[in-house]
Parts: structure tokens; C-alpha cells; sequence
């Protein structure tokens, strides 16, 4: 069946610190040999201090969310398994803070996940820990479980039916937060937004779990019945700007990632739409993530400027022909 | 008008101000009114605000490890160091209980993945509460209700 991807991916993060050393300007290049000798039967890890990468390689981990832009500014380091579902983050905000990302809706799958990493680590590390506050945390907002889960979403008819405001109220009434795709303080981008649970003391994992697949599934509800209002409203054009963002992308030659993403928008409306075909959604994702600035310098293995830039990412369009089709009626 | 407060800038607004139970209207400049507004603000917060319980200590009360003080925390929200819970327990209590809603820790544990013996109960409560709704006895699940809160450390 056609879900619309409108879950794009579920993230669970969990926030942890020392016992006895302060939350800001610990020194913690020695934690980073202990936290890799805790993991070493939970698979293939790698070690990436913010130091020895280059901007464009740090930006490269931002866009593919395996770490926080906070990171950068703080000077951390990033220990990422080899399948890049798990990654911990060394001296961000908290002196660590694991998470796993997977696709569509897995919330709990992560939370699985993370559990024996965390169990390890804790372990390893001794985490900072009270009875009555939980695992205490850098920041007030995260104290207790340390826990914030959040789901990726693709909301283009909430947003171009403005039903959007509408819906953002009702979620942050049930203590979930609505934010662009990087996270806090960013903004949305190709209609992508993530919500995440606010209260993180006072309520179990799974209960944190269990309420934000349950607003993310009141979401999708919502979002498809956008969806059927937008076609309902104006097919014809509807279509045709569908039809049309497939063509731009499909034949030209510098285009800017603003632009990219609000067309592959449409195009991925057309898919929902049966109006395009799509052979292969998991090269569509990847080309998605490629296109992004610092992961096109990468591909490209130089630095770029804006216009190289948007030539590139224009003659990487070209995969969009092998993978999409217009849909044979 | 000049200014009534800094007596330099034109005065653009006014403040009302109620001495000995009178009316009495300040004309002041946009500089005077935000800082009556903060000086405001900050009397408030000392006298009745979030430091009300500190017994004399007010908002300079400070973690003896990290020096992070209480007014810090109010306004960031950020905390020193781990000690920091420990020293300013208390007066930490209604900041944490402003923005998460709850005071007491329900979820895992270090040593367990949960701590069973509060979240058995709080399980044989929810269904007891939904037993008592179901045969409409409200008082029951009042009482119930008020037990979960407690055991949550959720506020009214």
C-alpha cells in the first residue's frame, strides 16, 4: 500500500553525564578509549573528533544527522557504528549523548536498540544519577529519563492547505515539540518537520514512545486527508505542478538545494499521487542527503562554491530520470 | 515631555505607579520604561517568585562544587554540574516542576530498566482507575487520580 512516506525516519536520543564532573569544559579525550572498549562486541565503530575533521566533513555528519550542529561549536567528538544507525556524541551539551536513527515509523526499535549501548556505557562511565530527578542532565528540559524520541515527517498538504498552524497547536498542546529538520532552532526545509516529546521526567521511556508514535500517527491521519483536500481543490493544477517540478528537475542545469527541495517535494506528491513512478525509494532518500552542500564537496572531493555547487547537484538530478517515470495510465 | 525618571530623553510613554493606595502616573522614555520594567521583574522574582522557599538565601543561593548560582538555573535552565541536584534540591524543585510538569523520576534506572516497584503500582493503579471509571465510581477514581499524581510527582 502507498503510506505517502510520510514518515521519513524515527530518532531516539538519550542524554547522560558523569558522575563528579561539571556539565560545561570537562575534559573528556579520556572517556573516548573507555566508551570504544565498551562497545567493542556491539559492533564496528569509528571515532571522529571535531578537530581533526575539516568544515565541510563535519557539515557532511550534520546533513546525514548522524551528529548535532552543537557538536561542531562545542568541539566534541562522534563515535558511529558502521551501519550509521548509532551514534554518540562526546562533550555536546551533555557529556554524551547516544541515539539511533532508523527509517519510518521504529520508535521503539531504537529505544531496543540503544538499551544495551547505554547499559554498557553506563557501566563504563558511571553516569551521573539521582532517585528523585533520574539522570541528571546538562539542561533542565532533559532531566529524568534524558530521553527525547522524535519522527521525521513529510507534511506537504498540511503545509500548502495551511492546515499546518492548526495542527503544530494541537500537538504542542499534548507536550511535543514541532521543529525544522536539523532540529531546535531550525527550520523546515522540502515540507520536512520533526516532532519530539517535551517532558522527559515524570514518565517512563516506553510511555514517552507510545505518546509520540501516537501524535506521529495522528499526523499522518491528518496528512492524508490533506492530501485528498488538495487534489480534491484543483487537480488540474495540482498535476501539472507536480508534472512540472519533475521536468525542471529532470532537465537543467544549475539548480540551488532550496529549489531542489521544494520541487522533489512534488515530485514525491506525484509518486503518492500515482501520477510518477518510483523504482527504487531508498536511492531516492540517498539522493536527497547527497544533494545537500558539504555531502556535494564530498562527492565531488573538493571544495565547491554556490554555482559549482548548483551545477553539480543539477547533473545529479539525472538519476531522478533512471528511478522516476511518469506513471504508465 | 522630558523624561520624569532619567530626566535626559523625551518621555514617549507613561508608567503607573500606586503609593499609599494613590494612582501616580510617570512619564518616562523607552530606556526607563524597560529598565522599571526589569528592576520590576527582578522584585518580583526575589520576593515572591520562584525563590520563595530558599528560608533567606534567595536567588544567591550557589552550588558549593561548580559556584553555579540558583538565579542561573532560573534563567537558563541550565545546571551546573551533577552536584548541583544534589546541593539545591529543593530549590531547584519548582523550576524543574515549571517546565517538565513532575519532580520525580519514573523511567530506568542505571541498575534496572525500570524501578519496578513504583511502576507495578502505578500499573495495578491505572487499572483500577479504568475499572473505576468503567463502573462509574468517581469517587474511587478521584482518590486514585491523586495517588498516580503523587507517585508521577506530577503538579495538580
Amino acid at each position: 500500500m502507498n503510506d505517502g512516506n510520510i514518515i521519513l525516519s524515527s530518532r531516539v536520543r538519550l542524554a547522560r553525564n558523569i558522575e563528579g564532573m561539571p556539565f560545561r569544559g570537562a575534559a573528556l579525550g579520556p572517556i573516548q578509549s573507555k566508551v570504544m572498549n565498551a562497545l567493542h562486541d556491539k559492533g564496528s565503530y569509528m571515532l571522529y573528533s571535531m578537530q581533526g575533521l575539516n568544515p565541510i566533513e563535519q557539515t557532511s555528519y550534520v546533513e546525514r544527522h548522524l551528529i548535532s550542529k552543537e557538536l561542531i561549536d562545542y568541539g566534541g567528538a562522534a563515535i558511529i557504528r558502521n551501519d550509521n544507525k548509532i551514534s554518540i556524541m562526546l562533550g555536546e551539551e551533555d557529556h554524551v549523548r547516544e541515539q539511533c536513527i532508523l527509517d519510518g515509523l521504529r520508535l521503539g526499535e531504537a529505544y531496543n536498540e540503544l538499551k544495551p549501548i547505554d547499559k554498557s556505557l553506563c557501566d563504563a562511565l558511571h553516569f551521573a544519577f539521582d532517585p528523585d530527578y533520574g539522570y541528571l542532565t546538562s539542561c533542565l528540559t532533559n532531566v529524568g529519563t534524558g530521553m527525547r524520541a522524535s519522527v521525521m515527517m513529510f507534511l506537504p498538504a498540511l503545509t500548502l492547505t495551511d492546515s499546518l498552524g492548526r495542527c503544530i497547536s494541537g500537538v504542542t498542546r499534548l507536550n511535543m515539540a514541532v521543529r525544522g529538520v536539523y532540529g531546535e532552532g531550525s527550520k523546515s526545509e522540502g515540507y520536512v518537520y520533526q516532532i519530539s516529546n517535551q517532558k522527559t521526567l515524570g514518565i517512563t521511556e516506553n510511555d514517552i514512545v507510545a505518546s509520540v508514535e501516537n501524535v506521529a500517527n495522528h499526523v499522518v491521519e491528518a496528512e492524508l486527508r490533506a492530501r485528498e483536500a488538495l487534489m480534491q481543490s484543483d487537480p488540474a493544477g495540482l498535476k501539472d505542478r507536480i508534472l512540472r517540478s519533475y521536468g525542471i528537475l529532470t532537465n537543467c542545469y544549475m539548480i540551488t538545494k532550496s529549489e531542489f527541495m521544494e520541487l522533489i517535494a512534488f515530485v514525491k506528491l506525484g509518486i503518492y499521487y500515482n501520477i510518477l513512478r518510483c523504482d527504487d525509494q531508498t536511492a531516492l532518500d540517498s539522493l536527497i542527503t547527497n544533494i545537500q552542500p558539504a555531502n556535494l564537496c564530498i562527492y565531488k572531493g573538493r571544495r565547491l562554491d554556490g554555482g559549482e555547487r548548483d551545477k553539480v547537484r543539477a547533473s545529479m538530478c539525472e538519476q531522478i530520470r533512471k528511478i522516476v517515470n511518469l506513471q504508465e495510465v | 515631555m522630558l523624561c520624569q525618571r532619567c530626566k535626559k530623553r523625551e518621555a514617549t510613554g507613561y508608567m503607573e505607579k500606586t503609593v499609599g493606595g494613590e494612582k501616580t502616573r510617570i512619564y518616562v522614555c523607552p530606556e526607563c520604561f524597560k529598565q522599571a520594567q526589569m528592576e520590576m521583574f527582578s522584585s518580583i522574582e526575589d520576593d515572591f517568585g520562584l525563590f520563595s522557599g530558599l528560608s533567606g538565601q534567595g536567588s544567591r543561593a550557589k552550588c558549593s562544587k561548580c559556584g553555579t548560582t540558583l538565579r542561573e538555573i532560573s534563567e537558563t535552565c541550565f545546571v551546573g554540574c551533577p552536584y548541583c541536584y544534589k546541593e539545591l534540591r529543593e530549590q531547584i524543585k519548582p523550576i524543574v516542576r515549571n517546565i517538565q510538569s513532575a519532580v520525580m523520576h519514573i523511567g530506568s534506572t542505571p541498575n534496572s530498566e525500570r524501578s519496578d516497584d513504583k511502576l507495578n503500582e502505578i500499573a495495578q493503579l491505572e487499572e483500577q482507575l479504568r475499572h473505576a471509571a468503567a463502573t462509574e465510581n468517581y469517587e474511587q477514581a478521584l482518590s486514585i487520580q491523586a495517588r498516580l499524581r503523587e507517585l508521577k510527582g506530577e503538579s495538580k
